[in-house]
């Protein structure tokens, strides 16, 4: 129970919901890099990208970013710094 | 309000954002909390995305300078809703389709009848169409009119049902049977010869049975004329057929009544004749409405219509070609001999097509009453038909056999 509430309220780490060809990526503070074939965003603490084919935005809406396309990877990367929000 | 996900009504804009790092852009449209959709990446320097219409000037002002917004194009069913202000003959098209498909539903375009079986079915039309009910009428007919036309008309119609489903009418008829028996009884069974009319017995040819009545006895429908109970004397002496007293047998033969008809025709006493003055008015009426008729400069005029098109589908139009022609009206007594012969005539007509075929004629009276300008013509024919159908006789043997008993 307590982990499950510590995943609600982590709202400076990603939260991500893959499923086919849909991903849903929660708390997205900041696009660093967009093209078709990979997105790298920022959440806070950490970064997420991307990548694969044919990648775009589907919407960009309160912090929560859907991305539809043929996906093949995706990954964090940590952050030296704090978070720039 | 953010912007519901379901898009169809609201009125949303695709833009096209130009200049250097367009991610920056969505950076500030998500610190605003702007919804941002379909963003599709161009180049470097060129982004493709969509945004309600309501964002749209917020977008433009973050834009600012640094970077060039345009309009790729917009949609939403309101947006489009409001250009069909400015397109008039689409909005009429809509709505004059709309009218005749409404129109269309006023009218009957088909009729079905069933369960007829000795009524042909042109006849029961054109019954219908007397009362009414017809293939391009309006619904709104009273249906009990045309079901007590159908009553009338038809005494072998028992029940009538018409039923609307959406323009056709389902007309259901079950007819009833008969008053009396026509179906022959088996020869192997005893029977009577009944009167299946009212008449005066002219004569009667018993082949097997009894006559029942003398000639010239008027008889009603039912009365037994040649009887199937025959008496008996019986010699089987001291046995038990000594008590039986009668026998039952097959009752056959002809059967001739002089029936009397009556008849009432109305004539009146002048014929009109209409002569043609020479003048014509051509017209085009449009289901039955002529506004030329309501105008007419003609007292006495004689009208002809020619049918153009006659249809009830995909709606009722009936286009008729019209003739008015004025006429001049005259009156020209009728004579005695040709009332006469027109009567004649009717009389021909109403025997050939309600008496049976081997009816014979023996007598005609004609009375002429004339009662300001209607004559009143009352028509007695004397007819000499064949009259008698079988009856079976039932034998109650429960009762021979106690009168049988009782003897003993």
């Amino acid at each position: 129970m307590k982990t499950e509430l510590m995943f609600d309220f982590a709202v400076n780490m990603p939260r991500i919901v893959i499923s086919g060809e849909l991903m849903i990526i929660d708390y997205v503070k900041r696009i660093v890099m967009y093209s078709p074939d990979r997105i790298v965003v920022h959440n806070g603490r950490r970064y997420t990208w991307v990548e694969g084919k044919n990648l775009v935005i589907k919407e960009l809406k309160d912090e929560r970013m859907l991305i539809t396309g043929a996906l093949e990877q995706f990954g964090f990367l940590e952050t030296l710094y704090t978070a720039d929000t | 309000m953010p912007w519901n996900s379901s898009g169809f009504l609201k009125h949303y804009i695709q833009l096209i954002l130009e200049g250097k790092d367009p991610e920056n852009f969505l950076n500030f449209c998500i610190r605003r909390g702007l919804c941002v959709r379909e963003v599709i990446y161009e180049s470097d320097r060129k982004l493709r995305f969509t945004v309600s219409a309501r964002d749209y000037s917020k977008i433009k002002k973050m834009a600012g300078n640094r970077y060039k917004i345009s309009v790729a194009g917009q949609g939403g069913f309101w947006y489009r809703s409001k250009g069909m202000r400015y397109k008039k003959a689409f909005l009429a098209g809509i709505i004059i389709f709309a009218g005749l498909l409404y129109y269309q539903s006023l009218f009957i375009s088909e009729i079905q009848v069933d369960g007829y079986e000795s009524v042909n079915e042109p006849a029961i039309r054109n019954t219908m169409k007397e009362a009414g009910l017809y293939e391009g009428c309006r619904k709104k007919i009273d249906l009990n009119k045309v079901k007590l036309h159908l009553y009338d008309e038809y005494d072998v119609i028992s029940w009538v049902g018409i039923k609307y489903e959406g323009n056709l009418a389902r007309v259901s008829i079950a007819e009833g049977g008969q008053p009396y028996k026509t179906e022959d009884v088996e020869d192997n069974k005893p029977c009577n010869i009944v009167a299946d009319r009212d008449g005066y017995i002219d004569s009667i040819i018993p082949r097997e049975g009894m006559r029942a009545v003398e000639d010239g006895t008027f008889v009603k429908a039912g009365t037994v004329i040649i009887s199937g109970t025959v008496p008996l004397e019986s010699t089987a002496y001291g046995t038990e057929g000594e008590n039986v007293k009668e026998s039952y047998v097959h009752a056959s033969g002809t059967v001739k009544a002089r029936i009397p008809v009556r008849l009432t025709y109305y004539r009146t006493s002048y014929d009109t004749i209409k002569t043609s003055a020479g003048r014509k008015i051509w017209s085009i009426s449009v289901n039955d409405h002529d506004f030329i008729q309501q105008l007419l400069p003609y007292k006495t005029s004689s009208v002809k219509h020619v049918d153009i098109i006659n249809t009830v589908r995909p709606f009722r139009l009936k286009l008729q070609l019209v003739c008015t022609e004025k006429v001049t009206v005259s009156k020209k007594k009728i004579s005695e001999k040709e009332l006469k012969n027109q009567v004649l005539n009717q009389i021909h007509e109403y025997v050939e097509e309600n008496l049976p075929e081997d009816t014979e004629i023996l007598n005609k009276s004609l009375n002429f009453v004339q009662e300001k300008n209607i004559i009143t013509i009352g028509v007695t024919l004397e007819t000499l038909q064949q009259i008698g159908i079988e009856e079976e006789i039932i034998i109650d043997k429960s009762n021979r056999k106690s009168e049988k008993d009782d003897d003993q």
